[in-house]
């Protein structure tokens, strides 16, 4: 079911040609996830920071990452399983 | 042919919170899902499926779980709907710079001078929606579908996409609206509700066809000026009551868009289970169309929905001035000033499901955008009527609206006074709103926080209303 922490994680992300950023693989809890799905990107500013939001998924969980662009840290802003 | 008449396009996205939520989260697509503020209030967005077990825009929490005790509640997510309305934005103006962004997530688009004077403009237009649909899903996102109607006015364009939901595509041409009149009821005119519908009875009116034929003073007489909008409503004409002023907008002539895509086949396009043998592409051809033009902006304000209501005057005053810091942020954005504030609230619901509300206004003799000065105006007021009942909802609005309003104050206190604002609006412009606040609002942080009103995009935001 759903869950709402602010989870520390570690992303291997691919920077695309051109532009562009896709979290590849996200790593917490000693598992690793595979991303499958980047769905939607959005961003906020908080202050005068840019925080990107990724929306990604594999076959059973789905993840809200953030991205803070000032200190280039990643975290879990949401999440939500099918199990 | 020369096409001699507009075609104007209303676009709507279906459900589109909810939608937005399974576009971003691929697990829910398929799922009742439920966007909402707090789980005390009212479900601000149902997802398709949630809306076909009788779910609706501001069911009860509690009414929606006891309907479907699964259903996938999530909190309201402002900037991610903010983002994909920014991108259909982007996508509708490729095709037209006359983009009227009427809502969150609706839209006019005037395309007459896009498809020129073909032989076939609207089989043109068609494909042009056709188009605009495809590029939603492509570069958007794969689960955002809209209903588009074209018609040749805004009144028609918006009957005709709601015709079709979801995912609808209506054509209304200039020889269908004789037809309409069959089949469309008084609330299905945008502008008429059923308190309207009531008073409409009470003179003979039951259908829209009694609407049309209906003497024109006769409806003055009863409603005044708005008898002349409900005339032109039944006419199916616009009416200033759609904030449409007489002055034509600017006609800015645009080449020529070659379509993107070719609309060879419905395989060309996303799948519709709607989709037939006979009629791959979903389409219902009809109607005619008239002038579009751009409205003022008359008054700018903001109301709050709590969590629960509250009788706390502590509470209340602080929701009030915050608002009011709002709607004057929002006005110095614009250089307005306003001459007339108004204040308003709802009530606790009572036992028996009822709520009252009660709001006046009040001309200043003066123009001000100081949250402040809005605020001593508002709480006045707010004063001068409350009487003791828990406050569920309040909103302040200034009204009376002056542009471009620069005059330096005569006085060195209050050109301080405005000096010190205008420093305030910077630094909140950059670092974000209420970074910098007066210590009133301190404690004030939980209350009216950044939200999305879904109702019409001119300058009154709207939270929902228990």
């Amino acid at each position: 079911m759903e869950e709402d922490k602010d989870i520390a994680i570690e992303v291997l992300a691919h920077f695309k040609p051109g532009g562009g950023l896709r979290p590849q693989i996200i790593k917490y809890g000693g598992r690793k996830y595979p991303i499958k799905q980047v769905s939607l990107v959005h961003s906020i500013t908080d202050g005068a920071v840019r925080i990107y939001f990724f929306s990604v998924s594999d076959d059973t969980n789905f993840w809200k990452l953030g991205f803070n662009t000032q200190n280039l840290r990643w975290w879990i802003e949401d999440q939500y399983s099918k199990d | 042919m020369a096409n001699l008449s507009r075609i104007i396009f209303h676009i709507d996205m279906n459900s589109y919170f909810a939608t937005c939520e399974q576009q971003a989260n691929p697990h829910l697509r398929g799922l009742p899902i439920g966007v909402c503020e707090h789980l005390g209030g009212i479900i601000i967005a149902p997802s398709i499926e949630a809306k076909r077990l009788g779910i609706k825009t501001g069911t009860p929490v509690w009414e929606a779980r006891k309907i479907d005790p699964l259903i996938v509640l999530l909190p309201v997510d402002p900037p991610k709907y903010r983002e994909i309305t920014r991108r259909f934005l982007r996508i509708f103006s490729d095709y037209t710079s006359l983009v009227e962004r009427y809502s969150i997530d609706e839209a006019f688009l005037d395309v007459t001078n896009l498809i020129g004077a073909g032989e076939y403009p609207w089989s043109t237009a068609l494909l042009y929606a056709l188009e605009i649909k495809q590029r939603i899903r492509l570069e958007i996102g794969e689960w955002l579908s809209c209903s588009i109607g074209a018609a040749p006015n805004k009144l028609l364009a918006k009957i005709a996409s709601d015709m079709e939901k979801p995912d609808g595509l209506t054509l209304i041409k200039p020889e269908d609206i004789p037809g309409l009149y069959e089949r469309l009821n008084l609330t299905d005119i945008s502008g008429i509700a059923y308190r309207m519908e009531r008073r409409l009875h009470d003179l003979g009116i039951f259908s829209l066809s009694d609407l049309r034929d209906y003497p024109e003073e006769e409806l003055r007489q009863q409603f005044g000026i708005v008898g002349h909008y409900l005339h032109e409503l039944g006419a199916l004409r616009n009416p200033s009551v759609f904030e449409l002023d007489d002055d034509q907008i600017r006609i800015i002539e645009t080449e020529p868009h070659p379509l993107k895509f070719e609309a060879k086949s419905a395989e060309a396009y996303p799948p519709s289970p709607r989709a037939t043998a006979d009629d791959p592409l979903r389409t219902d051809v009809r109607l005619d169309i008239r002038t579009y033009s751009r409205r003022r902006i008359k008054s700018m304000g903001h109301a709050y929905t709590m969590p629960a209501a509250t009788d706390d005057p502590e509470t209340i005053r602080r929701l009030i001035f915050k608002l009011s810091e709002k709607v004057g942020k929002r006005l110095r954005a614009r250089s307005f000033a306003g001459s007339v504030v108004s204040c308003y609230v709802r009530y606790a619901t009572r036992g028996n499901g009822e709520s009252s509300g009660e709001g006046r206004g009040h001309r200043i003799h003066d123009l001000i955008s100081d949250g402040r000065d809005i605020f001593r105006a508002a709480w006045k007021i707010y004063q001068s009527f409350h009487n003791g009942h828990p406050v569920r909802m309040a909103g302040v609005t200034v009204s009376g609206l002056a542009a471009n309003v620069a005059d330096e104050p005569l006085f060195e206190r209050y050109r301080r006074a405005k000096r010190v604002i205008m420093a305030m609006d910077r630094v909140n412009d950059k670092y974000g709103d209420f970074f910098l606040r007066r210590a009133f609002l301190l404690q004030a942080r939980a209350l009216a926080s950044d939200t999305v009103g879904f109702g019409r995009m001119k300058e009154m935001k709207y939270e929902p209303m228990a």
